[in-house]
């Protein structure tokens, strides 16, 4: 070995072998890799976030099967709950909210995120936990400038270019998980072609079913509307199941996205200590 | 030291999801120290780590319990570096990459964790495998999934790089062989 490969060998060591011990998050690797076992299982086609997810299904498959099929009762006569919710899924829009997401997988199992975000000024924050433990998630988004943080470490990182929306999704790789983006779910809501049916005077229902690759998805949820006639919340269910070889497999999560703080200013701390990515 | 969450968890584990949570443990200082080489910091190399015993956890029950599952870690530590490299677009994640020679040789090892970060992610790999986990040729190429002569190409030209980040009076020249 010569000299630069000594050098550097010795400093490699010097430079890690250091490094304080942590905790191996035992509990959480295996949440995710149960929870991964069971996508995989339903074989779920999944692409970046549930709006994708549900849009994306439907159109690419043109399998939109209202439930109004087996509940003639949930068609919406007359369109008027469509348009009122698209009222205030449009009232909702372009403007600053606050958002709190809570993802269950049952058996304890429980990623949260909370943030806020102003689409008007491109900036906004996120911090997503689990209760499996591991790192803690952070973004912040100043201006357009993102940058991104975690509990395991104190440096905080800097991307590149011009960003008008936090990454929810970073977490679960970009398989199907709870978009606390409003924009998507309200793309999902309006584009999905789901049916909806106004349950109360500010709440109503919604139904999607997708079929695609013998998986069937089924998306079940309720959005209320608050008395500023803007989105309050929306509560969902997503049930897929899959038949192989005659065997039946299934999963299921349900995801509450609550909303507040319309038109509230956002204002976000620029981090100290930064490392700009290139 | 014991994850809490796991004895936390409802339900009793099953015997494979025990031997699992074991080889977790285990495995983790060791590798996170590598993962930490390879991202150059520490929570990027958690998360790398963490998807990768994610990853090998869907495998669990199908490795051979003859395999060295450490060595199995490491290569999907990494090839999902170069994935993960590949997927985000982020080349050369480095505070500030120096473009001229250090003084002599890496007097610091922020000066060589820059010197690390400024070669692509396949050669980085190659470079760490050699000489922080000390394996051979052969065994680098089997970690990286490549040939031995693309590992030996691969560190030549990272030695050649690093070379010109630093100024190394006593550079003998020569390579590394077992």
């Amino acid at each position: 070995m010569n000299t630069l490969e000594t050098q550097l060998a010795h400093r490699l060591h010097h430079l890690v072998d250091g490094e304080f011990d942590s905790t191996a998050p035992a509990g959480a690797v295996l949440d995710r890799g149960q929870r991964a076992g069971r996508r995989r299982a339903t074989a779920m086609v999944a692409t970046a976030s549930l709006a994708v997810v549900a849009v994306g299904a439907v159109a690419a498959a043109g399998i939109t099967q209202p439930w109004a099929d087996n509940h003639p009762s949930a068609a919406p006569p007359a369109q008027t709950p469509r348009l009122s919710l698209a009222a205030a899924v449009a009232s909702s829009q372009n403007t600053s909210y606050q958002v709190k997401v809570t993802q269950n997988w049952g058996q304890g199992s429980v990623d949260t995120t909370d943030g806020a975000f102003d689409p008007t000024t491109d900036t906004g924050y996120l911090n997503k936990t689990s209760t499996g433990g591991g790192v803690a998630y952070e973004e912040r988004l100043l201006d357009g400038t993102l940058f991104i943080g975690s509990s395991g470490s104190t440096e905080w990182k800097q991307e590149q270019g011009r960003h008008d929306r936090l990454d929810y999704d970073r977490d679960l790789s970009g398989t199907l998980s709870a978009s606390a983006d409003p924009e998507q779910l309200f793309e999902m809501l309006r584009q999905s072609g789901a049916v909806i049916s106004q349950t109360r005077t500010d709440s109503y229902h919604f139904q999607v079913r997708t079929n695609e690759n013998s998986v069937a998805s089924s998306y079940s949820g309720d959005v209320t509307v608050g008395a500023d006639k803007r989105i309050a919340t929306v509560t969902y269910q997503l049930k897929n199941s899959a038949t192989k070889k005659g065997q039946t497999s299934t999963e299921q999560s349900t995801v509450t996205v609550a909303l507040s703080g319309y038109g509230a200013p956002v204002t976000v701390d620029r981090p100290t200590d930064v490392v700009i990515v290139k | 030291m014991r994850d809490r969450s796991v004895k936390d968890r409802h339900g009793p584990p099953s015997t494979a999801d025990m031997a699992f949570v074991t080889f977790v443990e285990s495995a983790w200082q060791r590798h996170l120290r590598l993962a930490m080489l390879l991202t150059g910091d520490r929570w990027q190399a958690e998360e790398l780590l963490q998807d990768s015993l994610v990853r090998m956890y869907e495998r669990w029950r199908k490795l051979d319990r003859h395999e060295d599952l450490h060595a199995y870690l490491r290569r999907m530590l990494v090839n999902g570096r170069t994935s993960m490299w590949r997927r985000r677009r982020r080349e050369n994640l480095v505070a500030e990459t120096p473009e001229r020679s250090v003084p002599a040789g890496f007097d610091s090892d922020v000066e060589v964790k820059n010197a690390l970060m400024s070669l692509p992610p396949r050669q980085r790999a190659v470079v760490v495998l050699r000489l922080y986990e000390d394996l051979t040729e052969r065994q680098a190429a089997a970690a990286l999934g490549c040939s031995i002569g693309t590992v030996k190409s691969q560190y030549a030209r990272a030695l050649d790089k690093l070379r010109q980040l630093v100024r190394e009076p006593n550079y003998q020249g020569g390579r590394r062989s077992r």
